[in-house]
């Protein structure tokens, strides 16, 4: 007989719960975000040599709110980040990991260049906008749609073969590019035609508007209309849905479509709205932020907005105080990523109880056997719960 | 001609390899772990850090020493590496969290970490360094084309592709290998007979990214002679997608990371325009698509990705 | 006799949540003797089985192991007490052969310095006796090996490339090609298993897989064997082959736990009966003391007279019809071989089987989730008269042609309902579609959510709460209640009353007893017999796929329905039950 060296109880026991109040979860939530912000303002100060703390947070909101041209960037990148949040957040609903909202929106911009190339000039600009949406729309559906019938048909990996299409895409935008640039410098300068119009003499006003309005559509998508509901029971169980007869298949395809067609707005509204260019970096890795922000608002279209609005204060912050302490553009990365892993990591808070079982009342409680076993390591009823 | 380009391709596989293997590790103990190209980039962060501690505890640059130089770097790189898989493996095995999110998460903080130091240190003999590295065998140049071939690379080359040997004979021809199989293909089962399923998720997850680590290192020592430039995540996407080109076996990844490495650079040596150079970048992602599609008609068993990968594993669950 | 003591768990208790698995349980288990555990289904057997094999870790209470305390954290742990499980749900991992399945998880035995470089020293002082010839005076001399200087070398080599020798030990145990699988053929061959070991898992037949997780746990040297429902899976003749397998390990001096709910089983191979019931221990006794009626009553609590209520049919008409369909299942096994019978309004049709034997797939089969490779399904519609072929069409279609057939399935959280989705929209997957507009409507499911809170008498704090945090029996009311919310005029029911108390029970055979009277055909699958033959009007009983005969549930005797299940006996009345 062996002895096992694991005649320990072990130090904590972990059992999963699912009913934590809403409001403990977002104490939580906030916790992370706090301790996140603190993390880095920690980090800062070793990186500077010891800048204080306060300059830190200081530089941070002067950062976002600095200005009031800072505050319109905050809202357009949030709008940028939200409209790609949006667009990837029916597939994620699905269960059907789409990893190549970068691509797809990258498509979208494409097809927006295509247009300007051909059209620009030939046709008014309004017009010229619409043509562009609609091309936009349709190479993101496209793109979007080709691994939806692949899983929905042989049951392909979507998260490989979704993130196998952004850098088919990436290369097929600098392809172009170096068609239409034949200095090989391959850098679109700005594009002439198919700006979006003004609002009250400010640029990316249609922009934030468009989002805001995809926000209330999507939540009513989601919340009210049958396809939405057909979406969510296929994300929640295939079994049931094959069980009450949705064709599952025609439901990722149809979700993917979708999705792709929200992706192609987001390539509209980088192309007409705020770059007028195109790069191979033009969504700079913003679909796989959409993820993240997705997820972390719990894909409520409204949550959302704010989770998006909160990353994006984080890193425009970041940069402000970057470039105050001389840090480097990079410094912001480093800080969202920060964040990230605090606020992912807290769901584990709230999904897990952690039983900690307290070892001092061992000797107590646990009265030897009759066998005169005092080895015996009673197990102790008043293990306390630890919630975060 | 053709022998430099094959010389060159051999080289540069050895970022894909790094990658490959050390994602291949991972994912056979059933993690995705999609925050590969940012621990690639963190090994590279870290290379550079202790390059640049060892610079400068020297008094003067001409007392470097080659071979101290570059084990250092190569120990805070795997570090580093391993640093970037501990954060993944305390998130995804110990609290459960989803593995693509936190995977991109760790991408986005490791592109960011390795444009920071690379940004921050200081690079003053960074070039000798590199000489260090890719110092290949002195008799190399005696043995002609066949020398170049084979004995004209640095040191991290040839680990790339023990380490490659070494991965595959242990996945499919020892105990520790079963085990972590099935730990990627069943974990519920390998719980079941006594393989401690969160052990061998750390222990594969860790050490792949400290492998991964050699990448980022090995691109900027020693391919780009130690200028620094940040496109190493690329790289890591393309070492996934290797992944999936080898079906999940780090023998074939040698060819693949080959094969990978000649579609990236034959451009630099075809008499093509910029435009069609772009194209024929594209080919890798476009025969891993092709690859992924075929095995998932085809659907023979062997071929198919871990059958739990991406999902985490809690044993109470019910 | 005087037996020692293999295991003895003391107070074990176990929660998940609110539900109550095991409570203050004790229990001994002696060398060398089979012990049944035994109890109805959800009575807590197969998780206090599970925290004796490491996959749960009790909330209270100690278990002692050849009378020392002993922690079981994980099933590495309870190997290294010599505690084997084969699953239920056996846990072997497809793409690999028996072997590797087998070899899966494997410590090597212990190499200890300490005690090999004692073990050395030991034998190099014994002395030895050496016989020598050329002195005629003393021709057998004593030596020991530390008596010379290179004698003493050696042995202080030896010691000192011991920690290499592990190594080479430890790299040779690690490496797999060499002669892999020796020693699990000879363990197979001892027991007389026929199986070849290095076909992969996913080519095996379920016989084969129950084989292979046998001979693991053999393999790995299990003093104690747990099997859950090993029978279960089996045909007769397979069933038996087991019991002698099991007998030689008790030779042997094995320990065997057997979970079942068999008590034919029970009285045959154990020798001593624990009886849990609702996660407590009820009794525990000598099988030759008892007989099958003291078990039944320990098990159930009271005497097996249920008083379900039972009317006579009355207009009964032929509503579904059911002829000669074959179903072939993604692995290439016929799981529904040839099956006929008729479905009529007003009468409750049970369904009898040993788990396993096609009656998910039937049920699945008519509601159109599978498609069959042969036969037809045809549903009168009693409204219109018209004869409607349901074979190869969608659970949508079905609905489209206006033939009301509700289903409730056996994994009511997995296929019947979306645990994350609360009351309302559960309610909802059955009519979300109604309407013309793009949007739903949650008026009328709410109307329906509340009705089935009232009327069944649902315990949740609202309609809008998930599914999933309701207890079983209303998790159970709900599904039921809305499949007979849309007026059905077939219904069928997969175990409806599994893992239910007895309350709910009865709520679900009152709710299928009034479907029954307003005229609907009822299909009720289930395993407890003494329900089947109370509750329902005839009982057609399936074996591996293939009717082998329908009953009377007024006439029918468990042993004659029980011997159908098994396949020994066959009723060839095909055409009489077609024609009546």
């Amino acid at each position: 007989m062996i002895k096992a060296k694991s005649d320990r109880v072990p130090l904590f026991h972990i059992s999963k719960r699912d009913n934590v109040p809403k409001w403990q979860a977002w104490l939580i939530r906030g916790g992370a975000v706090v301790a996140a912000l603190l993390v880095s303002a920690v980090i800062s100060a070793i990186l500077t040599d010891g800048a204080s703390m306060g300059l830190f947070f200081k530089n941070l909101f002067l950062g976002v709110f600095g200005t009031p041209r800072r505050i319109l960037n905050l809202f357009q990148n949030t709008a940028i980040l939200l409209c790609i949040a949006l667009a990837v957040t029916p597939a994620f609903k699905m269960k059907f990991w789409n990893i190549g909202a970068e691509g797809q929106v990258l498509m979208g911009g494409l097809a927006c260049v295509v247009c300007i190339k051909y059209f620009g000039g030939k046709m008014p600009n309004e017009l010229l906008l619409v043509v562009m949406a609609a091309f936009s729309i349709a190479f993101s559906i496209v793109w979007a749609v080709i691994p939806a019938i692949f899983k929905a048909k042989w049951r392909t990996n979507e998260t490989l073969f979704t993130l196998m299409m952004n850098y088919v895409a990436m290369q097929i935008v600098a392809c172009c590019i170096f068609v239409w640039v034949p200095s090989g410098s391959g850098v679109l300068g700005v594009l002439k035609y198919g700006h979006m119009p003004q609002l009250g003499g400010q640029n990316y006003v249609i922009n934030i508007i468009v989002v805001a309005v995809l926000v209330v559509l999507m939540f009513i998508y989601f919340r009210f209309s049958k396809h939405g509901y057909e979406l969510s029971v296929v994300g929640e169980s295939e079994n049931t849905a094959k069980y009450i007869g949705i064709n599952v298949k025609k439901v990722i395809i149809r979700t993917m479509v979708l999705s792709g067609a929200l992706c192609g707005v987001a390539g509209l509204l980088l192309v007409a709205g705020t770059d007028h260019s195109l790069a191979t970096t033009t969504v700079g890795g913003r679909g796989f932020t959409a993820i993240l922000v997705a997820w972390l608002g719990q894909f409520s279209p409204f949550l959302m907005s704010f989770t998006s609005m909160l990353y994006v204060f984080i890193d425009q912050g970041a940069s402000e105080v970057a470039s105050v302490f001389n840090m480097g553009g990079s410094f912001p990365d480093i800080i969202t990523g920060i964040f990230f892993f605090l606020v992912i990591g807290c769901e584990f808070f709230i999904n897990y109880k952690i039983k900690f079982r307290s070892f001092k009342k061992k000797n107590e409680i646990s009265t030897p056997d009759a066998e005169g076993e005092d080895t015996a390591v009673g197990l102790d009823k008043n293990s306390e719960e630890v919630t975060a | 001609m053709f022998l430099s380009f094959l010389q060159s391709a051999i080289r540069f596989s050895a970022i894909f390899l790094f990658g490959s293997v050390g994602e291949t590790l991972t994912e056979k103990s059933g993690n995705l772990n999609l925050g590969i190209p940012g621990i690639m980039c963190m090994g590279g962060a870290g290379g550079l850090i202790g390059a640049a501690a060892y610079i400068k505890s020297l008094e003067n640059i001409s007392q470097m020493n080659g071979p101290s130089v570059v084990i250092i770097a190569m120990i805070t790189a795997m570090l580093f590496g391993g640093l970037g898989g501990l954060i993944y493996s305390v998130l995804t095995i110990s609290m459960r969290c989803n593995q693509n999110v936190t995977g991109l998460a760790l991408t986005t903080f490791g592109i960011g970490l390795l444009a920071f130091v690379g940004g921050t240190v200081d690079t003053t003999g960074f070039t000798t360094v590199a000489v260090y590295f890719t110092k290949s065998f002195p008799f190399e140049e005696k043995l002609g084309g066949f020398g170049e071939l084979f004995f004209s690379y640095g040191a991290l080359v040839y680990i790339a592709f023990i380490l490659a040997i070494i991965s595959a004979v242990v996945i499919k021809k020892t105990r520790v290998g079963l085990n972590l199989r099935a730990v990627g293909e069943n974990p519920a089962t390998a719980d079941a007979a006594g393989v401690s399923v969160t052990n061998y998720k750390y222990a594969a997850t860790m050490i792949g990214s400290m492998i991964a680590g050699f990448g980022g290192l090995f691109y900027i020592m020693d391919y780009l002679g130690g200028n620094i430039e940040y496109s190493v995540d690329v790289y890591g996407w393309m070492a996934v997608a290797l992944v999936i080109f080898t079906v999940w076996r780090p023998n074939w990844a040698i060819l693949g990371s080959i094969i990978f490495s000649m579609l990236y650079l034959a451009p630099n040596y075809l008499d093509v325009s910029f435009a069609q150079k772009e194209v024929i970048k594209m080919m890798p992602y476009l025969v891993t698509i092709v690859v992924l599609v075929i095995t998932s008609i085809v659907s023979k068993k062997e071929s198919q990705p871990p059958a739990s990968l991406g999902v985490t594993y809690f044993r109470e669950e019910r | 006799m005087a037996k020692s003591v293999a295991i003895q768990l003391k107070g074990i208790s176990k929660y998940f949540g609110e539900v109550v698995a095991n409570k203050n349980v004790d229990l001994t288990v002696y060398k060398g003797e089979i012990l049944s555990v035994l109890g109805e289904n959800g009575s807590g057997k197969t998780t206090l089985m599970n925290m004796l094999s490491g996959i749960y870790f009790p909330d209270e209470g100690q278990i002692f192991v050849d009378g020392a305390p002993v922690v079981i954290r994980s099933p590495r742990d309870a190997y290294q007490y010599g505690i084997g499980m084969v699953h239920q749900h056996f846990k072997l991992v497809d793409v690999f052969s028996a072997i590797d399945n087998v070899l899966l998880g494997e410590k090597a035995p212990e190499f200890a310095l300490k005690e090999k470089s004692a073990e050395l020293r030991e034998r190099a002082a014994k002395a030895t006796y050496v016989i020598d010839n050329d002195d005629t005076e003393a021709p057998v001399k004593t030596v020991r090996q530390t008596d010379t200087a290179f004698g003493r070398f050696r042995l202080n080599a030896r010691i000192a490339l011991l920690p290499l020798e592990k190594a080479l030990y430890k790299a040779r145990f690690n490496w797999l090609p060499r002669k892999r699988g020796q020693k699990i053929k000879e363990v197979a061959a001892k027991y007389g298993f026929e199986i070849d070991l290095n076909k992969k898992i996913y080519d095996m037949s379920v016989s084969e897989k129950q084989t292979v997780e046998i001979i693991k746990v053999l393999y790995r040297g299990a003093d104690i064997l747990i099997l859950d429902e090993p029978t279960a899976v089996l045909t007769p003749q397979e069933t038996q082959k087991l019991f002698d397998v099991i007998r030689n390990m008790r030779e042997d001096g094995k320990s065997i736990i057997i979970i079942t709910h068999k008590l034919n089983e029970v009285m045959e191979i154990s020798d001593r009966v624990a009886v849990l019931r609702k996660g407590e221990h009820v009794a525990t006794v000598n099988t030759a003391e008892t007989d099958i009626n003291e078990l039944t009553e320990m098990m159930v609590g009271r005497k097996t007279e249920l008083n379900i209520a039972r009317a006579l049919p009355e207009n009964e008409q032929d509503r579904l019809e059911v002829s000669n369909l074959t179903l072939v299942n993604h692995e290439n096994v016929k799981v529904l071989d040839n099956v006929s019978f008729t479905a009529h309004s007003g009468e409750i049709l049970g369904i009898a089987g040993i788990a396993g034997s096609g009656q998910r797939e039937l049920l699945e089969t008519i509601a159109g989730l599978n498609r069959p490779t042969s036969g037809t399904i045809s549903y009168n519609d009693p409204t219109t008269g018209k004869k409607e072929n349901l074979v190869r069409k969608t659970p949508a279609q079905i609905r489209e042609l206006g033939v009301r057939l509700s289903f409730v399935p056996e994994d009511r959280l997995g296929m019947g309902l979306v645990g994350n989705m609360d009351i309302i929209d559960n309610m909802m997957l059955r009519s979300y579609k109604r309407g013309k507009l793009p949007f739903l409507d949650r008026k009328n499911p709410k109307q329906l959510a509340e009705n089935i809170i009232r009327d069944l008498e649902v315990v949740t704090p609202s309609s809008h709460t998930p599914v999933r945090r309701l207890s079983g029996g209303n998790i159970q009311k709900v599904l039921v209640g809305r499949e007979i919310a849309s007026a059905p005029t077939v219904l069928m029911a997969a175990y409806p009353v599994r893992g239910l108390d007895i309350n709910s029970s009865y709520t679900i055979y009152n709710l299928l007893n009034t479907q029954k009277e307003r005229g609907v055909a009822v299909i009720y699958v289930g395993e407890d017999l003494d329900v089947l033959i109370e509750l329902c009007d005839r009982i057609m009983v399936i074996c591996a796929g293939r009717v082998t005969g329908i009953v009377d549930g007024r006439k029918a005797k468990k042993e004659d329905i029980g011997l159908l299940m098994t396949g020994s006996v066959e009723i060839k009345e095909k055409e009489g039950c077609a024609n009546d």
